[in-house]
């Protein structure tokens, strides 16, 4: 269990919407290095189980880009070869590189983005924009279990009349289709009955309200607030043009004027912040641990 | 929360949304990532639309019926996913998006093909491509469901359209992956990229086509079966 399974899933969306909005429409070197590291130090805060190949992926598309971006694109000044009269050139390359960069962050940063948005928390914040749309969410993530148990049924029992499925790709697509047209049928009657006792329960009615579990709290608005500044300084710096940054034909040099700085920091700020959160909230779980061991506790002498 | 117990509130809220709130984070953003604004522009538009679709789809009225079947779509689409994910490009999303859609109508054919892509991406990875792919899936829907009634009951005439589809909904993933990375839309780069998609386009094509020739019939006795026994 992650710190930010009892914050407020509206809170945390926001969260990831400014770090991977900002991160991957500001095509600056820095900010992508910046949403990388804060992308993986987070990824080692979390403890859920994590995916290891996540990491050749990565890997791989940041090669990708290396390579064909230099292939296909031929602007830039330093030219490394010339191949049928196109130039290969640095800054091409270069900026495939920054480029797989940054979409490497984007991929770790939605690699805890989902793991931390459980359907539940989806739901939750679709109900801001459709109460029915959450809805038919709702039905569809509970019926997802129900109808693969009733399909694992509908195969048994087929067995156990002797429709047998041989080892043949065709023999096993048929019998898959017998499996699924059975559980079509079954699918769009409990539809009928599902909805009429829906209607029998006033669903139809017209006052309706939703109902959450997840309240704002304090820790919330604080986190919220924290983001918003820190994202808000990055965005001021963009939208002032300090953070923009030329691959052609000659590479800028980094800028370090303070607009640039104050979105540097703000935006490292923003990817830090849940890392701190969980962090600390586990060091404090730590510290509040009673320190007192099976061995110190003596029992009472009658 | 906004979704109070004020009718009035909330009906000016959702035009304040149409007409104030999406324009002003498409424009703003526009200015604001001057480097990346063509793909923060068409990533906005995406992601805004599906949503302006679900705000309309909440005001219509829609029965219970047909909200709990589009559920079941969802369902049966994602779980399909699932089912064929050892196989690289073939999932049965379209088609099972194309043959309810035609049954219920292009709205809740959006709502099907947007979710189903939201629901199996829970298990299959979100990303930025998440948008992207519910608005692909959720036209699908919408066209089939707009010309319900050239599609009924012509296995063939499905079959074509989901072909199309399925390329369609190749092609404009590749605008965005091109206009994300190089924020220009450029052929060079566009050719690349489908070029290298290809074989996963011509899987999902054909495979479209073979899951709605296998789907069509049972599906069309079913429904027909269901009408005469609760008489919709």
């Amino acid at each position: 269990m992650t710190c930010f399974d009892i914050f407020n899933p509206l809170t945390v969306f926001i969260f990831f919407a400014c770090v991977i909005v900002a991160g991957i429409f500001t095509m600056n070197p820095v900010i992508s290095l910046i949403s990388l590291a804060g992308a993986l130090a987070f990824r080692l805060a979390l403890p859920v189980k994590k995916d290891k190949k996540i990491h050749i992926w990565t890997v791989l598309m940041t090669i990708a880009c290396m390579v064909f971006n230099p292939v296909f694109g031929h602007i830039g000044s330093t030219v490394i070869v010339v191949i049928n009269n196109h130039n290969v050139t640095v800054e091409a390359a270069l900026y495939g590189l920054f480029l797989g960069i940054m979409l490497s962050g984007a991929v770790y940063w939605f690699a805890s983005f989902s793991a931390i948005m459980t359907s539940d928390k989806i739901t939750y914040i679709l109900g801001f924009v459709s109460r029915k749309a959450a809805l038919v969410v709702t039905m569809a993530l509970r019926f997802i279990p129900m109808y693969i148990r009733k399909a694992r049924q509908m195969s048994t029992d087929q067995k156990a009349l002797g429709l047998y499925k041989d080892e043949t790709i065709v023999s096993r697509l048929r019998g898959t289709m017998r499996v699924f047209s059975g559980l079509l049928s079954y699918m769009i009657e409990k539809t009928i009955i599902t909805s009429d006792s829906m209607s029998a329960r006033g669903y139809s009615g017209r006052r309706r309200r939703n109902y959450s579990l997840y309240p704002f709290a304090r820790r919330d608005a604080l986190f919220l607030a924290f983001s918003l500044v820190f994202a808000a300084c990055a965005v001021y710096a963009t939208a002032k043009n300090a953070l923009f940054y030329n691959f052609y034909p000659y590479m800028d040099k980094i800028s370090t004027q303070p607009l640039a700085m104050l979105g540097y920091i703000g935006y490292g700020l923003l990817c830090i912040c849940p890392s701190v959160t969980e962090g600390g909230n586990r060091l404090k779980w730590r510290c509040l641990r009673s320190k007192i061991s099976h061995s110190d506790i003596r029992l009472p002498i009658r | 929360m906004i979704s109070g117990k004020n009718e009035k509130l909330r009906k000016a809220l959702s035009v304040l949304i149409l007409f104030v709130f999406i324009p002003a984070v498409v424009l703003s953003g526009v200015f604001i990532f001057r480097s990346k604004n063509y793909s923060y522009g068409i990533f906005a538009v995406a992601a805004l639309s599906v949503m302006l679709f679900a705000c309309g789809f909440d005001r219509r009225k829609t029965g219970t019926r047909r909200l709990v079947l589009a559920a079941a779509a969802v369902t049966m689409a994602s779980v399909g996913r699932a089912v064929f994910s050892f196989v690289p490009g073939v999932n049965p999303i379209t088609a099972v998006t194309v043959l309810f859609a035609v049954y219920l109508g292009g709205e809740a054919g959006f709502m099907i093909g947007a979710f189903s892509a939201l629901i199996s991406n829970i298990f299959a990875g979100q990303g930025v491509w998440t948008p992207f792919q519910m608005f692909a899936w959720g036209m699908i829907g919408l066209i089939a469901g707009v010309f319900s009634k050239q599609f009924a009951g012509h296995t063939v005439r499905l079959c074509v359209y989901t072909f199309f589809a399925g390329l369609a909904y190749s092609f404009i993933m590749d605008v965005w992956t091109v206009i994300w990375a190089y924020n220009t839309f450029r052929l060079s780069y566009y050719i690349a990229s489908i070029s290298s998609a290809a074989p996963y386009t011509a899987v999902y094509a054909v495979s479209n086509v073979v899951f709605t020739a296998l789907l069509a019939k049972p599906f069309s006795e079913k429904l027909g079966r269901i009408k005469i026994k609760y008489g919709i």
